[in-house]
């Protein structure tokens, strides 16, 4: 009887170690597979061949970086930063009001008209581009800002608002109404109560919007012609030349986007917690 | 303080009719409890009265002013949430303080308001916390404080104790009605819970199906209600309802004679409704009817006796003190006569007439008065 009731936990202990170890494991793998391409970006962008296993020499350089600002990078990431910047603050301004109407009014067909916002992004964007050249092109659209905001406000909005709904929903319509009793206009309502309680799903949204945007190739390609207008996806594709690719410097151009991004988004992280709303009513 | 009045106000939710035609006056001062079971409509009624539901007939007066079209941000009522709606993102302080400051109110006198509620509230150490980091129970002063501050010429209560345990809520209650007493103020109160009505109310509104049943003093629907869901509703536990026939004045059933009644009328389907507290056990072979014991329930200073009369009516009887008796015992009741209400066939009430008014009478068929002949 003793012996089995010392002996059990100690079965039990092993097999929690093994488990432990097994989860972290698996915790590390997974953090490698995230991490190494990362990591190997910012190491390749500081070696002369771009590839921290080659052969060749291992000599660390800020040479590549150097070709990148020669080449035009900076302008690059300053139309990105511009381009996206503007398009976020116009599509969750835009999301946040049309959620708020799909969230807490009642108005004829708006069932289809949220199907027709969920489905309006099963079309690939391949599809739109060549009309979308078109209209741009007699607009005189190409080429310029308003044109590519234009462009990425309208794709990202449609899921910006099919998110924005769900996190709109989680704010108990209580509180608009203990607002509205306390006095506040509809605006004041949106403002100072409903806002507050759905930063992290507007951090969230703007978040997914400006990653779309910062990485999106496509109608880049097609409406930004002129050098001085690319962004920085087509200013990346730059160094891939006909026959040989500088990996140093596409190296070293990799790590320049990335660090934007993260700038942008490291401080807002802590606001993308949930439970935000919680204690206001009674669950 | 001021005076609210309902003029045939309906309300529908499309097709739905939650409201019907209902009148009221509430004047300055009272606390008024709205209540009824769960889909009455009553929630709907505050809501309206609030401005929170536009009405869809009729109109609501607001110290004579029709206020049918005027939004809720502008009626200056305040209302407590059953799920208590306080601002998560704001501490107490900001919460109690935040109608003031939409007003535009200066910071010094949002303060010295906030403060004051904070001192009745006794929320003075809670003020800098935040709604999460509060019990239920505070989180319900809180709503109430933030209702106080605003000095409301109404205020709304919608169901504001249904969150809170049992001990909390007999508590709060009197709390509340200790506030009424100090503010003054003009209160409506919906509830389901018919004790909180009787203990609160000045006045109580009972509601069904969207249908105004009764207004009245608790003691009022108490004694002298005017239909079997009013008697029904009101006192725990429940009124008895015996089912039977009417005839020259005396009551008739299988389990129970009763009489004489004041009332001109035979019919054959009437019912008598006799309170728990108004019956009594008497010495066996004494009383006018006879139960059949299924349960008795001790509950310290009474005892709850439930059974059956011999035509299976349910019967709950009370009886003072302690009272042993074994399941099928049979015992014999006193149901006094001058304590039977009577209902007609319709549920509404038959009043002993007193040579005032008109007797409501059944019309005479043939079939109807046979029956009564041979019931």
């Amino acid at each position: 009887m003793t012996v089995a009731a010392v002996d059990q936990p100690r079965e039990r202990d092993y097999a929690s170690i093994i488990g432990n170890v097994f989860v972290v494991a698996l915790a590390v793998l997974a953090i490698l597979f995230l991490a190494l391409p990362v990591v190997w970006i910012f190491v390749g962008s500081f070696l002369q061949t771009g590839n921290p296993i080659s052969a060749g020499s291992m000599k660390w350089t800020f040479a590549n970086y150097r070709t990148i600002i020669e080449n035009d990078f900076l302008i690059f990431i300053f139309n990105s930063v511009f381009i996206c910047i503007v398009a976020v603050i116009i599509c969750t301004a835009l999301a946040v009001m049309v959620a708020y109407a799909f969230s807490r009014y009642r108005f004829p067909l708006k069932r289809m008209a949220f199907a027709s916002i969920v489905l309006g992004q099963l079309f690939p964007w391949v599809i739109l581009v060549t009309p979308l050249f078109v209209m741009f092109a007699k607009a005189g659209l190409l080429n310029s800002y308003v044109g590519m905001i234009f462009c990425y406000v309208c794709v990202s909005l449609p899921f910006s608002v099919y998110m924005l709904v769900g996190y709109l929903e989680a704010v108990p319509r209580d509180l608009d109404e203990a607002a509205a009793m306390d006095g506040c206009s509809r605006v004041q309502i949106v403002l100072q109560v409903v806002l507050p309680l759905m930063l992290p799903g507007i951090v969230a949204t703007a978040t997914y919007s400006f990653l779309l945007m910062w990485t999106e190739y496509l109608f880049a390609l097609a409406f930004l012609t002129e050098t001085t207008m690319k962004t920085m996806p087509l200013g990346l594709a730059l160094f891939f030349g006909q026959d040989t690719v500088d990996w140093g410097a596409v190296m070293a151009a990799s790590a320049a986007t990335t660090l934007p991004a993260l700038l942008l988004f490291l401080p807002l992280q802590s606001k993308l917690v949930s439970g935000v709303t919680s204690g206001s009513v009674k669950g | 303080m001021s005076t609210l009045t309902l003029d045939r106000l309906s309300k529908s939710f499309g097709a739905v009719d939650v409201l019907h035609n209902i009148s009221l006056d509430i004047t300055d001062g009272e606390f008024v409890v709205i209540v009824g079971p769960s889909g009455c409509g009553k929630s709907t009624l505050l809501r309206t009265i609030a401005g929170l539901e536009p009405i869809t007939g009729g109109e609501l007066y607001l110290d004579g002013r029709p206020v049918r079209n005027v939004p809720a941000a502008k009626r200056g009522l305040a209302m407590v949430f059953q799920s208590y709606a306080l601002y998560p993102h704001k501490t107490v302080e900001k919460n109690m303080g935040f109608a003031l400051k939409i007003a535009g109110e200066p910071k010094a006198e949002i303060d010295r308001r906030v403060l004051k509620a904070a001192r009745i509230l006794k929320l003075e150490p809670l003020l800098s916390r935040f709604p999460r980091e509060l019990s239920g129970g505070q989180r319900q002063r809180v709503a109430i404080g933030r209702a106080i501050v605003r000095d409301p010429s109404i205020f709304l209560f919608d169901e504001p104790l249904s969150n809170l345990d049992a001990a909390l809520r007999a508590e709060v209650r009197v709390e509340l009605r200790q506030l009424h007493k100090n503010l003054g103020a003009t209160m409506i109160y919906v509830t389901h819970d018919q004790v909180e009505a009787m203990t609160l109310a000045d006045k109580i509104i009972v509601l069904k199906d969207g249908y105004l049943q009764q207004v009245g003093a608790p003691s009022t629907l108490y004694n002298d209600p005017d239909n079997l869901f009013v008697a029904g509703f009101v006192g725990s536990p429940k009124m008895n309802f015996i089912p039977g026939c009417l005839r020259q004045g005396t009551f008739l059933s299988k389990a129970l004679q009763t009489g004489p009644f004041n009332v001109d009328m035979d019919c054959i389907d009437m019912t008598v409704g006799i309170r728990p507290e108004d019956i009594s056990i008497v010495e066996f072979g004494k009383g006018n009817a006879r139960l059949k014991v299924d349960v008795a329930e001790y509950l310290g200073s009474q005892t709850l006796v439930h059974g059956r009369l011999s035509d299976k009516t349910q019967i709950i009887a009370v009886a003072p003190g302690e009272l042993k008796l074994e399941a099928d015992a049979e015992i014999d009741l006193d149901i006094p006569t001058d304590k039977c209400l009577l209902f007609n066939y319709e549920g509404q009430r038959v009043r002993p007439d007193n040579g005032s008014g008109k007797v409501e009478r059944d019309a005479p068929s043939g079939e109807k008065l046979q029956q009564v002949a041979s019931c």
